[in-house]
């Protein structure tokens, strides 16, 4: 088995995961930490929720090599969107 | 099927190892860039005018974005369950999954609405300032495609166990449909992050 063919992990473990970030996320931007910290950490959470979903929900991450490719960039120039529009200003 | 075959680790599909049909992703890759300019737009305008933008983002109730969220991230779940039920060939179950999907999924439309509603009531809407046009636009947008997939939902809820469907085609629909309903929950993480969550110093 290599490693981009291992099996996925149960359902609700990303779940959990998922809810996990997306509550820390929200506990950081009613306040907890210092604004850019709080922005800054917002962004990445969002970005390592969206890479569980293509990986694990939507399964592409052990098939179609271009596919992967090319959602990797798509996150990659969104992630960089936010954050550069976000340190810019 | 015996237990064995039907417990047995997914393997790529034979004849293609795209999860459902290419014609759904290459209109998901599309569908995703547009809301990648959505983003862009939006951050440049921030950039512009960054108070106004925050303190229009403090206007907003974060309960209802988080509320939104852990909907979305629950219909989701139950819709990748779905996928891998039918990769096993259990319609049965593939099919109660999708409908748990469904149920779980409508709150989003019911909790939008709601949070629009409240917002309208404050005399808040498209034209209050940039930020809220670009809140409505987004926001709209990403809840007509919510409506799309959850008539996709219907649909393949009603063809998921329908005799004379061949299996790799069955399959094929509801990975695509799956595919489509994870880009609307992954929109909407975005779109939470950016109106919702980057408070400015």
């Amino acid at each position: 088995m290599t490693g981009t063919d291992k099996p996925l992990m149960p359902v609700w473990v990303i779940w959990f995961a998922l809810v996990g970030a997306s509550v820390a996320g929200f506990v950081l931007a009613e306040g907890f930490g210092t604004a850019h910290a709080a922005a800054s950490a917002a962004v990445l959470l969002a970005a390592v929720k969206i890479h569980l979903i293509f990986g694990q929900y939507m399964e592409v991450r052990w098939r179609h090599q271009p596919l992967r490719t090319l959602l990797a960039a798509w996150l990659a120039v969104v992630s960089l969107i936010l954050l550069g529009g976000y340190w810019l200003a | 099927m015996t237990a064995d075959t039907a417990n047995a680790p997914r393997q790529p599909h034979e004849g293609h190892d795209i999860p459902g049909d290419s014609g759904v992703w290459f209109f998901i890759i599309a569908d995703m860039c547009a809301f990648a300019v959505f983003f862009l737009v939006f951050m440049a305008g921030r950039a512009q005018a960054p108070q106004v933008y925050e303190t229009s983002r403090t206007m907003l109730d974060l309960r209802f974005g988080l509320a939104n969220t852990l909907i979305l991230l629950t219909s989701g779940a139950f819709m990748a369950q779905a996928a891998r039920e039918a990769q096993k060939a259990q319609w049965q179950r593939a099919r109660l999954m999708m409908i748990a999907t469904l149920v779980t999924g409508l709150p989003f439309g019911v909790s939008k609405a709601m949070e629009w509603q409240a917002k309208l009531a404050h005399g808040v809407g498209l034209t209050t300032n940039e930020f809220f046009t670009y809140y409505f636009i987004f926001t709209g947008v990403h809840f007509l495609h919510f409506v799309i997939g959850i008539v996709v939902l219907l649909v393949l809820i009603g063809m998921a166990e329908k005799p004379g469907v061949a299996e790799d085609k069955r399959l094929r629909w509801i990975e695509s449909g799956g595919a489509y309903w994870h880009m609307v929950d992954l929109l909407w993480i975005v779109l939470f992050a950016m109106l919702y969550l980057m408070r400015a110093a």
